[in-house]
């Protein structure tokens, strides 16, 4: 056993790398000295670089009908090795970097005083989440889905309440505490039931109980549970509410991160679990529960919720909040039609999601540094104070409510696709509900464009140019590329997600 | 019988035994489509990479009855070309294109079917075309369309050197508007009204054609056809004025005419698109420069009839969105322009020939096709806009500038009956029969309802918008009636209504650049301080309400001539329209410009540059209207232009939807005075 | 004397889960709410314990709730923290008073 565990070291490879650079951080920050803020990101930028390049070659290595290594189960069982881990571990790298990014001129990482003091815990923290999103990735037993998921919470946690003289920031880390801890009480009750139904912890092994045995009663409980915990981490109604007090008080680059790392994450561990546990989207499904009915009504709850509540927001991070409430929604529809076709809409929905979802906070971010505000009067006439920066919140914008010739628009596209591919009243009526939620969305995000560039003669006029920082206006540009790109050609990365839809047996 | 199963078995045992080393695999080799000059041929090559003996039974250019394969290709029928080809064996296959006489389209574009025995691929097709064009000739819609795109680009690169001046973005506004002018001038000139169904190309010309998605089936599908081709012209015209019409405004320029660009790029691909998906891409493309171009630069209340505008149309898009998948996902297979073979696609042409009826599907227990068509209506009804769908309509013309209303009304209306025309009518013919009826109804409604609506505004720009949804109303009705007169007149009242309407909210525009008020009750007397503007205004008001003479009238008259023989009711109802609608007219026409002039206009704060005088129109002004009125009045005594460009698409069209046999296709004489003298269907 | 079996664990559980779950429902107090997070977590963990023992045999369950003990001292940990830096601006700890960011 121990030489086993030994031997897989060598699929681990991303994850060492993320804990070699967490050290790093670390002793860097004792041992450094004069402003170390930039040495840290710059550990944590090279670090995630790494991790993303390794766990690229992971997936090449793995992909595929004749790959090099098998994907397979590694340390017994607890992690896998196979191409939809990697492919995970290669996004979370991206976003996670562009998070660390957009971080470095913040306060709170250090950046507003002279010793770059608070770096060392941001960047160490941070690098921590990461490791546990790439663990969440490959976990495929009950434990290491646990693990990883409250590693990841209880560092969020912290990370919301990282600003300590905001009060706001500590509402945030108190809100998100509490809603936290009862989902991931309320989950791992549920694996507990589960554990009890089927004997084992290994997602295989259950698959292989649950096909033979009669407990149905106890695995709906203990599914339900779970999906508690999942629903919380993606945000899904009714457990969402966490999320607009969250992402208003957390630190920007914080609710950026959250919107899109652990989101991506908890639907990449509901993929794994219900593809592998229950085998949802086999032929005949075992024990007869009706998965998509419960997908699908899930997803209609929360785009709509999530949208409509979106409407009285003046907060624009808030309002962003309930719009990613009302994408997890969105990506749920994939989610209800267990198909292949379903599972890569999915994934390619959360990959443009995460580029025009880190832009939209982004120039959040760029326009409360100069203005000190995040609503909405806050944008007002920016479209003649800084044209640019509205130019690219237009297209973000545009691209989140799903027009051509943007990225969402595709998105938006493959999911309906994949809706009405499946065929079947239920489907076609979830597809209606999603097209109307996308022009309900689309009052709300114009609200912004409105301020932007439509002046009121009522309205106060806001003067003054607003400057963009060049490093903010360097990674708007290489966000505001692939929104536009890949609204015109997107087979490659479609392909790609495709490939990684392999689970280890 | 019992005694021949061992000889049964011992076949395919056999059989099974000849394909032991794997089953024959049929492949091209080379590029595809394979192109050829006229007069010569042309040559691929096929391969059997299997293991095992291919055996073909036919080689052949794709035809049908429904859409036939373009005249003169054929293939070249050498010695031995349907031997079996052993495993590792080529062959070459020639394609020859022998036109008869002088081909008339520009390009052709055709199939070679291959029938096998490879278990896999039992059916392939290589693709081939034929071109005559020069460069630019091959490339003439994607020339038209992205010219202004470029301009966009221009001015944008422009701004990032901060060397955008106003002066230098409204030339680059000219120069690309006035190229995509000269180009579909002389796409007109060039296009051949004669070419229909029956000549391939499933009729349309100027076609390029290739594999943009190929995982997804989707393609780079351009092509005009009589219809198409006279709206590419609307625009082109259309467009062009509405630059000369842009110079009041001042402020924001650079961005105002990138966005005014952008969306004429998005106007001329929606009527030059072939492909579903590229449609629905240009289509959304529109939104976003027109929410800008009223919301930044409009009226008082820009910012509600902005986002009214958007959220109307909007919605009727994610509707067609969700009909153009259900009908993707029902096509039949076919292939794509190389030769590959496709489970559906998303072109319009090969939707045409399928028959969504005869699959029986339903959704939620109505029929399929059904709810499609009616989604589809309801998206391209928005846009026309039709009752009850028309209440943007109002908002977004008086808040937008001049130049944008004269677009919107121009061009933008029009597509919605295209898209009825192009979409429900043609892929969905069984359907558009039953809701025949509807449209004829609302069409009367929007004739009635839209004039009545008029008569009581007192804002003269209110006014004419509301003119306008009465003057689509004929559109409708004609449609409706599925006649060749009743079709052909509602798609020359199309382009009539363009070029009238833009005269009419130009006209307005004059005045309210002087005045900075639209009121008609504040007007009177103008006819003294304005003469030539009054005769333009007459002629506009004239054109509008239909005086024989000038080119409203003869639209209108096919119109009511086609329709009267299917919906006699709703005829009689529409004419005693054509009363109100004069009645309107003169009524406004009276009060703004015969009578006694109001003496406190002398005396007002806005003729104060002038000397309390109404200043006469300017060159410029006289440049943007001197064309369309030369088009409204020649149009009106010489229709047959227009009529015979429409001409045969039209009727090929109207044959696919009444016949609604998609194998019957039929090319009735497409001359306009056939039309005329010919009686009801 | 009673034959205690699996049923009874498993009640105990729910009962404790149910527990939890309403003084987090009802409770105000943020070091309140914690507990009732902390009931419901050894509400599983005697769960886990319980289907170990008189269903699969082995030590799964049993690792998994020392995993959980461990987890739940680490959450417990930052939540304290949490609410000291709530409590140095909110000058409370009542869940229903910080409330400043709904608008």
């Amino acid at each position: 056993m121990p030489a086993q565990s030994v031997a897989d070291l060598r699929f681990i490879y991303p994850e060492l790398v993320l804990a070699g650079a967490i050290f790093a951080i670390l002793f860097f920050d004792l041992a450094g000295r004069g402003d170390r803020s930039r040495g840290c990101a710059t550990i944590a930028l090279a670090g995630l670089v790494g991790a993303g390049v390794l766990a690229a070659r992971d997936f090449l290595l793995c992909r595929g009908a004749h790959p090099a290594i098998e994907p397979h189960a590694i340390f017994s069982g607890l992690l896998a090795f196979d191409p939809f881990a990697a492919g995970m571990k290669v996004f979370f790298a991206m976003a996670c970097a562009l998070i660390v990014v957009f971080s470095i001129p913040t306060e709170e990482a250090g950046g507003g005083s002279a010793k770059g003091r608070g770096a060392g815990e941001f960047y160490g923290l941070f690098l921590c989440i990461v490791l546990g999103l790439y663990l969440m990735a490959g976990a495929r037993n009950l434990l290491m889905l646990y693990l990883s998921l409250e590693l990841v919470s209880v560092i969020s946690f912290v990370m919301a309440g990282f600003r300590t003289e905001d009060h706001k920031s500590g509402e945030a880390a108190l809100k998100y505490v509490i809603f936290g801890g009862a989902s991931s009480g309320v989950m791992l009750y549920g694996m507990s039931w589960l554990f009890g139904a089927t004997g084992s912890l290994d997602l295989g092994e259950i698959a292989a109980a649950l096909a033979t045995t009669d407990s149905k009663a106890a695995v709906f409980v203990g599914v339900l549970g779970v999906l508690a915990g999942f629903g919380y981490k993606i945000s899904a109604v009714p457990f969402h509410m966490w999320a607009p007090d969250v992402y208003e008080g957390a630190p920007t680059a914080i609710t950026a991160f959250l919107s899109v790392g652990p989101k991506a994450a908890g639907f990449a561990m509901m993929l794994r679990f219900f593809t592998q546990a229950l085998g949802a989207n086999a032929e005949v499904v075992p024990l007869d529960l009706p998965w998509p009915l419960v997908g699908g009504i899930l997803a209609a709850v929360t785009m709509t919720v999530g949208n409509l509540t979106a409407l009285g927001q003046n907060n624009v991070k808030r309002m962003l909040a309930y719009s990613s409430v009302a994408h997890a929604g969105y990506i749920l529809m994939g989610f209800s039609v267990f198909d292949d076709l379903g599972m890569r809409s999915m994934l390619f929905y959360i990959t443009v999601y995460c580029f025009m979802n880190l832009g939209a906070f982004l120039v959040v971010m760029a326009v409360a540094e100069r203005t000190g505000s995040e609503r909405i009067e806050a944008f007002r006439g920016l479209g003649r104070r800084a044209p640019l920066l509205a130019a690219a919140m237009a297209i973000f914008l545009f691209s989140l409510t799903g027009l051509p010739p943007m990225a969402g628009f595709i998105g938006k596209f493959y999911l309906f696709v994949a809706l009405l591919e499946k065929g079947g009243t239920g489907y076609a009526l979830l597809a209606v509900i999603g097209a109307l939620n996308s022009v309900v969305a689309l009052f709300y995000y114009a609200r912004v464009l409105k301020a932007m560039y439509l002046r009121n003669a009522a309205e106060p006029e806001a003067e003054g140019p607003v400057p963009v920082r060049p490093l903010y206006g360097a990674t708007l540009a290489a966000l505001v590329v692939p929104t536009v790109v890949l609204g015109l050609y997107w087979m490659p990365v479609f392909a790609l997600v495709g490939e990684s839809l392999n689970f280890a047996r | 019988m019992i005694r021949s199963i061992p000889l049964v078995l011992a076949l395919s045992l056999s059989s099974a035994l000849a394909w032991a080393d794997g089953p024959p695999r049929i492949e091209v080799v080379g590029k595809a489509p394979v192109k050829i000059k006229a007069g010569g041929t042309a040559a691929f090559r096929l391969a059997n990479t299997g293991g095992a003996r291919l055996e073909i039974s036919e080689i052949r250019v794709r035809t049908s009855e429904a859409m036939p394969a373009p005249a003169g290709f054929s293939v070249v029928q050498d010695e031995g070309l349907l031997e079996p080809l052993e495993p590792g064996q080529k062959r070459t296959v020639s394609v020859a294109f022998r036109p008869s006489g002088p081909h008339r389209a520009k390009q052709l574009f055709g199939h070679v079917e291959i029938l096998s025995n490879d278990p896999a691929h039992r059916r392939i097709a290589v693709g081939v075309v034929t071109s005559k064009g020069s460069l630019l000739g091959d490339h003439m819609l994607s020339c038209i369309t992205f010219v202004p795109l470029a301009g966009v680009l221009a001015i944008f690169l422009l701004f990032l050197v901060k060397r955008s001046s106003d002066r230098l973005c409204q030339i680059i506004a000219y120069v690309t508007t006035a190229i995509s002018l000269a180009l579909s001038i002389w796409l007109v000139i060039q296009y051949d009204p004669g070419f229909g169904r029956a000549d391939g190309n499933a009729g349309m010309q100027f076609i390029e054609h290739s594999v943009w998605v190929a995982g997804f089936n989707i393609e780079y599908f351009l092509g005009v056809d009589g219809i198409s081709v006279t709206m590419v012209l609307l625009t082109a015209i259309i467009s062009f004025v509405g630059v000369i019409v842009s110079t009041s405004v001042t402020r924001q320029v650079p961005g105002y005419y990138a966005m005014y660009l952008l969306l004429v790029t998005g106007m001329f691909g929606v009527f030059v698109s072939l492909d579903f998906f590229l449609f629905y891409v240009f289509w959304e493309v529109m939104l976003l420069p027109m929410y800008f171009l009223i919301g930044i630069w409009g009226g008082p209340r820009k910012e509600y009839a902005a986002i009214k505008f958007f959220l109307y149309t909007l919605a009727g898009s994610v509707l067609m969105l969700l009909a153009l998948i259900l009908l993707y996902y029902n096509s039949e297979p076919t292939y794509l322009v190389d030769g590959r073979a496709a489970q559906h696609t998303f072109s319009m042409v090969e939707m045409m020939l399928n028959s969504y009826d005869q699959l029986g599907l339903t959704v939620a227990g109505v029929s399929m096709t059904r709810l499609c068509w009616v989604f589809l209506f309801i998206g391209f009804a928005i846009k026309v806009p039709m009752f009850p769908f028309h209440t943007w309509l109002p908002d977004a013309h008086v808040e937008a500038p001049t130049a944008i209303s004269v677009i919107l009304a121009g061009v933008l209306l029009k597509m919605g009956t295209y898209g009825m025309m192009r979409i429900n009518f043609a892929i969905l013919p069984e359907a558009t029969q039953w809701a025949a009826s509807a449209m004829a109804v609302f069409g009367v409604i929007n004739i009635i309802y839209g004039a009545f609506c008029a008569m009581a505004q007192e804002d003269l720009k209110k006014l004419v918008a509301y003119s306008s949804v009465s003057h689509m109303g004929f559109c409708l009705l004609g449609l409706s009636a599925l006649t060749p007169q009743g079709m052909n007149g509602a798609v020359l009242q199309m382009f009539n209504h363009g070029t009238i309407t833009a005269m009419l909210f130009t006209l307005v525009g004059v005045v309210y650049d002087r005045a900075h008020t639209r009121e008609i009750g504040k007007f009177g007397g103008l006819a003294s301080e304005m003469p030539l503007y009054t005769a333009f205004v007459g002629l506009a008001f004239m054109a509008s309400l239909g005086l024989p003479g000038l080119s409203g009238f003869i639209s209108e008259a096919l119109v009511f001539l086609g329709s009267f023989p299917v919906w006699p009711v709703a005829t009689i109802i529409a004419i005693t329209g054509v009363i109100i609608t004069a009645a309107y007219h003169l009524w406004a026409l009276q009060r703004v410009f015969l009578g006694k002039f109001n003496e406190s206009w002398r005396k007002s704060h806005a003729l104060e540059a002038t000397g309390g005088k109404f200043p006469e129109m300017n060159l410029r002004e006289l440049a943007s209207l001197a064309p369309l009125a030369a088009i409204v009045i020649v149009l009106g005594f010489y229709p047959l232009p227009i009529l015979n460009l429409i001409g045969t698409g039209l009727e090929d069209l109207r044959q696919m939807v009444v016949s609604a046999d998609h194998a019957a296709v039929a090319r009735a004489g497409s001359s306009a005075l056939d039309l005329l003298a010919a009686g009801p269907r | 004397m009673l034959d205690v079996g699996l049923t009874h664990y498993l009640t105990v559980a729910a009962i404790l889960f149910g527990f939890g779950f309403l003084t987090l429902m009802t409770r105000r107090n943020a070091v309140g709410i914690l507990l009732g997070v902390e009931l419901i977590l050894n509400a599983a963990g005697l769960n886990f314990v319980a289907f170990s023992h008189y269903v699969t045999g082995g030590v799964a369950g049993q690792v998994f709730t020392v995993f959980i003990i461990i987890l739940a001292a680490s959450e417990a940990a930052i939540g304290l923290a949490v609410v000291l830096q709530v409590y140095k601006h909110y000058r409370t700890i009542d869940a229903g008073m910080v409330s400043r960011l709904r608008q």
